[in-house]
């Protein structure tokens, strides 16, 4: 088991729990300043200094919904997979160029997706993804995913870590993901403060 | 019988109109009944009639022969995967469990799934074991040696790609993305698609209604 350092840890569950806090007082995250923005209220996302420079809206570049990757068996050397609605606020497109972990949990991290050919599954690396200009990605189970190859360890249901994306023009957004069976089993259990709810208009590009 | 002008009047007043609109209704009432009855309760794709299916004569996951012939009287679920798989194997695996525990004890006894490895080379018993049972420990996990395993699967005609291995060894491995259900005779019944394993009330029912069939 390869654990970040405790303070880290601690520090991005503060700066979710205060985004968390800021939802609760606030309806509309326009409003709000860089600091609780940084914060969504729908995800663990926090964006970093480099969104903040390229970035002249108030609304974050990026945010990250119902984040979640695929709990183990256990066997030696697994491979799993992460899935999340990732929604592209910028009034440009951006390209998904890369994901890794802090805790660097797997050998690789790579971007994948699942097509069909006839009634073969086959999976094939990609070169990141597009987001158009306020609009949405969607890494589902068998569609695009984020491959992790080579676990350095079984990902127990509810344990959590943190999945970097590096996208070419909002930068790095480091995000809280919760490990699970699948995406129903967690509804109304995240203790992370995991995604829960859209705001209605937010769902650009669905 | 008399209707005040203006205030009530038959429906139908013309006997032949009556006439005409009583034998349409007959008609909608048999094309309705006719139509209630008409499409398949399955929501799989349905082999009909059954076919017979070459026996998968491999090892289970306890190193133990298997064939399909020791699991008459079953209904069974083959799924042919991997254990490397991130995405599409545990999510059907998954679901096939869910579907199994949604249905009636009796007949969960009766539902068998069995994952045969498309990946032979790393997919020992042990692993499958480990890897089967955590979505359901009544699962059946099926390997044999690479030969053995890829000669059983194309009497079913599947053949499993594997793609190029990276650095590190690891490479995907192209396999149906189909769950084949036998019906208690051991021939395949219906075809199941990914997406369609995934609405599990759906696919349970189809589970129940072959089961049904041979009882």
């Amino acid at each position: 088991m390869s654990l970040r350092p405790l303070a880290r840890r601690i520090a991005l569950v503060a700066v979710v729990v205060a985004g968390l806090a800021a939802i609760g007082c606030t309806s509309d995250s326009d409003a709000e300043d860089e600091a609780t923005a940084a914060a969504t209220e729908t995800s663990t996302a926090t964006t970093n200094a480099t969104t903040a420079t390229t970035a002249t809206e108030v609304t974050p570049a990026i945010e990250v919904e119902g984040a979640w990757a695929r709990a183990t068996p256990g066997n030696p050397d697994e491979n799993s997979a992460a899935y999340a609605l990732i929604h592209n606020r910028q009034q440009v497109a951006d390209h998904l160029v890369g994901v890794s972990t802090v805790e660097n949990i797997a050998r690789s991290v790579e971007t994948h997706t699942t097509m069909m050919e006839g009634d073969t599954m086959k999976m094939v690396e990609v070169d990141g993804w597009d987001i158009p200009a306020g609009g949405t990605l969607e890494l589902k189970r068998g569609g695009d995913h984020v491959m992790f190859i080579g676990l350095d360890h079984q990902l127990v249901p509810g344990e959590t870590f943190t999945l970097v994306f590096e996208f070419e023009q909002a930068g790095t957004v480091e995000l809280l993901v919760e490990v699970k069976d699948a995406p129903e089993a967690s509804m109304g259990g995240g203790a992370m403060g995991t995604a829960t709810a859209m705001p209605g208009g937010g769902m650009s590009g669905q | 019988m008399r209707y005040r002008a203006g205030r009530l009047r038959p429906l139908i007043s013309d006997p032949r109109r009556a006439l005409f609109a009583a034998a349409m209704a007959a008609v909608a009432v048999l094309l309705a009944t006719a139509c209630s009855s008409d499409p398949p309760a399955y929501a799989s794709t349905v082999i009909d009639p059954p076919a017979p299916v070459p026996d998968l004569s491999l090892i289970d996951h306890d190193g133990q022969p298997f064939t399909l012939d020791d699991l008459r009287g079953e209904v069974v679920v083959v799924y042919v995967g991997y254990t490397h798989c991130p995405d599409v194997c545990p999510t059907t695996l998954l679901s096939l469990a869910n579907a199994r525990r949604a249905l009636p004890a009796d007949v969960q006894d009766d539902i068998r799934v069995v994952m045969v490895t498309a990946d032979p080379d790393r997919d020992t018993p042990e692993i499958l074991k480990r890897y089967v049972g955590y979505f359901d420990p009544a699962f059946i996990g099926v390997t044999g040696s690479h030969d053995e395993v890829l000669d059983a699967l194309g009497g079913w005609g599947i053949a499993p790609v594997c793609g190029m291995p990276d650095e590190n060894g690891n490479y995907a491995v192209s396999h149906p993305a189909v769950s084949f259900v036998l019906d208690r005779e051991g021939r395949m019944r219906l075809r199941a698609s990914h997406d369609l394993t995934q609405d599990i009330e759906v696919f349970a029912n189809d589970l129940e209604l072959v089961w049904r069939e041979g009882n």
